[in-house]
């Protein structure tokens, strides 16, 4: 049976540009972000898809955080979900230290502080004061996913938010030491302001301060990025535009339908729905029920 | 249900009508599967529920995810909106409310994040069952996750709730006004919040108590903008609204207390006097012990501030003994600061010296970095006084170490600065140079230009 991811993939139209400038930036020395933005049912979603799979031809390692209405979308979402993604015995320290900000009388296992000088390349250059590193392999640290700051404590939320990140850059540090990692981040939209700036200001500053490198970043949303100077040389911006006649066409041609119908019928989607990709996939799921009901009543 | 003009309404009529049926009751919750189809469905058996889900998974407009699947966003949001038509609405009030024992029963079984999850899911569909109960719900979720300086949080409640905007009752459309103003000024976007505060005061639906918030919300914000004259206005405003009240009177010396601040911050250290003391009397009366420890502390800091260095160390006595009655474990370690500053004035280092331990052993226990780093700093400065060069540069350097943890550059600055001037005095003039030139550049990268030349003339007195 196909998955939606499949379906996904075989329907996929357009965006060719969209696609090559992500594998353009994947490969640059110089951009490790891309925004790629339009209104609800553009097809945002599909593109991430799309690159995602472009990560796994090139076996690039991958994270995706998608943020959703019903879940908490905040910075310990993220870094959370990214660890999990990426491997999480790079991140024991970081682990150890959400526990002991979140669960009741917790004692930190591991008495870590790394020191990373001047840029990256962890092993080289940090000093690892009170432990020894490989004691921490044999740490077995399971996060107990409390997102409730613990009440016998009372660290300030800023300083939760400094040193979480901090663990977590030195656990991401590692994990990119030698590979190149492509961090996905979709419904861009739903994320909160602090968030956001988290996103920028510690995430993605972290890399353009030097001290994460190896790394590249697709922001997907509905708004479009409000960068400065200094930000624009580092980020690559995808505007998505409605599809075209040639396109519809196209995906008329993916989803089966016939090739002597598909001109008219392109025409009559542009005109209903101005290019939309929602919309069009819509209308010819509809006709598509259609065309299934009137086989099964002439049976 | 009637067919109306887009996409997914014309899908839907195409589909076979029972299918179609289940796709709408699909857009009630965020995501469904299986199990929320059965719920969504009573008497549907898992064999159909499974059929029926990877049926609808065929549809352009269904995604995937890790909690299952879910509609567009665009496409459930036609879709939802449809079910608060009248004829619609009774059934929608049935599945909201089977769906929100489904997420009762759930709860049970999971902790932590997941927990949290699935309350915030069980709010949702509680606003559609009983609408109070589901906002009352919600605002108590709200005010735990910023209690717990959890923004995100709040930001995700407010938007979930924003849903039912177009069956929301005037009250709880003011009320979540209010709530996105509070967020808002969270944020600091002050512009946004006193949009916000401003359009609840235009509302003929908003309660007095809630009018009265908003006035001193607004004032909130005129303060931290350092326009005092504003913001006491607006705190008069709240204060004589709240006095024509009954259900707002025990905001009054809350407001008192805004008062006091906004008066002593601006200078008129009499009015605020005045506003401190009736704070303080009317918490009395309702014994209110935090209300008290936080208006005597305020009256401490506003007699330090006038000199009177005796009456503010009674002030922050009685604070401390009203702050310790009402269990609050930590916030002495404030008190105990003031209480080092204020023995620091007096000249007093050994008792002051005494207090800033005590400071420092509490913000320790909490974990707050930076509670003890300025606590540090000033314990530094009492121990040069007391000729304890060692121990003071020793505590300058940890307050420095924490100040660059937490990314508090100024303070960063300062302290370096600070160590520098020991070093100078005890002519290490290498390790005074270093850290006044460190000082100056963080004081330049930050735009303190001012400070940054003031480091410089010290720099220009070391000896080359």
């Amino acid at each position: 049976m196909t998955t939606i991811l499949e379906r996904r993939l075989s329907e996929f139209v357009n965006r060719d540009n969209e696609l090559r400038r992500f594998c353009e930036m994947v490969e640059s020395d110089n951009k490790f972000i891309m925004v790629v933005w339009g209104e609800s049912g553009m097809g945002k979603s599909s593109l991430l898809a799309r690159m995602i799979h472009e990560c796994a031809q090139r076996k690039l390692r991958k994270a995706e955080f998608v943020s959703k209405d019903t879940r908490s979308n905040d910075y310990m979402a993220i870094m959370r979900k990214i660890r999990d993604d990426v491997g999480v015995d790079f991140f024991k320290p970081f682990t150890d230290l959400i526990n002991f900000y979140t669960k009741e009388g917790y004692q930190p296992k591991i008495e870590l502080s790394v020191t990373v000088a001047g840029s990256i390349e962890v092993a080289k250059k940090a000093q690892i004061e009170g432990s020894n590193v490989g004691d921490i392999s044999a740490v077995v640290i399971k996060d107990n996913m409390i997102n409730v700051p613990r009440s016998d404590m009372a660290v300030p939320e800023t300083e939760r938010m400094a040193k979480l990140t901090d663990r977590f850059i030195e656990g991401l540090s590692m994990v990119v030491e030698n590979e190149l990692l492509v961090v996905f981040f979709d419904a861009g939209e739903k994320m909160s302001l602090d968030t956001e700036k988290w996103v920028w200001g510690e995430l993605f500053g972290a890399v353009r301060d030097g001290r994460l490198n190896n790394i590249k970043f697709v922001l997907c949303g509905q708004n479009p990025p409000k960068l400065d100077r200094d930000w624009r040389i580092l980020v690559e911006e995808a505007e998505l535009q409605p599809l075209g006649r040639e396109h519809i066409i196209n995906y008329l041609g993916k989803r089966g339908l016939d090739e002597a119908s598909r001109p008219d019928l392109a025409d009559m989607l542009l005109s209903h729905t101005k290019g939309k990709i929602s919309q069009i996939a819509e209308m010819v799921d509809a006709f598509l029920q259609l065309k299934e009901r009137r086989e099964h009543n002439n049976g | 249900m009637s067919v109306q003009g887009s996409g997914v309404e014309v899908l839907l009529h195409l589909m076979d009508p029972a299918s179609a049926k289940q796709l709408r009751l699909c857009a009630i919750p965020h995501q469904f599967n299986p199990g929320i189809l059965q719920v969504l469905v009573p008497n549907m058996d898992m064999d159909l529920a499974e059929e029926r889900c990877k049926e609808f998974s065929k549809l352009s407009i269904v995604l995937s995810g890790s909690d299952g699947w879910s509609i567009h966003d665009e496409a459930r949001r036609n879709l939802f909106a449809q079910w608060f038509k009248p004829e619609n609405i009774a059934e929608f009030a049935a599945a909201s409310a089977r769906l929100v024992a489904y997420f009762d029963q759930f709860s049970v079984n999971v902790q932590g994040q997941s927990q949290e999850n699935v309350r915030r899911r069980r709010m949702f569909h509680l606003i559609g069952v009983e609408q109070s109960k589901g906002f009352a719900e919600f605002e108590q979720l709200c005010r735990q996750a910023r209690h717990q300086f959890r923004i995100s949080e709040c930001a995700s409640l407010i938007r979930l709730v924003h849903e039912y905007d177009s069956i929301l009752i005037p009250q709880h459309k003011v009320w979540l006004t209010y709530h996105e103003g509070k967020l808002s000024s969270d944020l600091r976007q002050w512009e946004e919040a006193e949009k916000h505060f401003k359009n609840i005061l235009e509302d003929v639906a908003s309660p007095p108590v809630l009018r009265v918030k908003a006035y001193v919300r607004l004032g909130y914000i005129y303060c931290e903008k350092r326009l005092w004259q504003i913001a006491i206005d607006y705190y008069q405003q709240g204060l004589q609204l709240a006095t024509t009240k009954a259900s707002s009177h025990d905001q009054i010396h809350h407001i008192l207390l805004d008062l006091g601040i906004a008066f002593r911050d601006s200078g008129d250290l009499s009015q605020a006097e005045k506003m401190l003391q009736n704070s303080i009397k009317l918490a009395e009366e309702i014994n209110d012990l935090a209300g008290m420890a936080s208006a005597y502390n305020t009256l401490g800091t506003l007699n330090l501030k006038r000199g009177d260095t005796h009456l503010a160390i009674e002030a922050f006595e009685k604070s401390l003994e009203y702050l310790e009655k009402s269990n609050d474990v930590f916030g002495s370690a404030q008190l105990y600061n003031n209480l080092g500053i204020a023995y620091t004035d007096l000249r007093e280092w050994e008792k002051s010296e005494q207090f800033y331990q005590k400071s420092l052993e509490i913000t320790r226990r909490a974990g707050d970095s930076l509670g003890q780093a300025r606590t540090l700093n000033n314990l530094a400065r009492v121990q040069v006084n007391q000729n304890k060069i060692d121990q003071a540069i020793k505590n300058y350097t940890q307050a420095i170490r924490l100040f660059g943890e937490m990314r508090e550059h100024y303070n960063h600055a300062v302290a370096k600065y600070n160590r520098g001037k020991i070093y100078r005095r005890i002519k290490i003039f290498k390790l005074s140079r270093q850290d006044f030139t460190e000082a100056m550049e963080l004081f330049k990268r930050y735009g303190k230009h001012e400070e940054a030349d003031s480091v410089l003339k010290d720099i220009n007195t070391l000896p080359c």
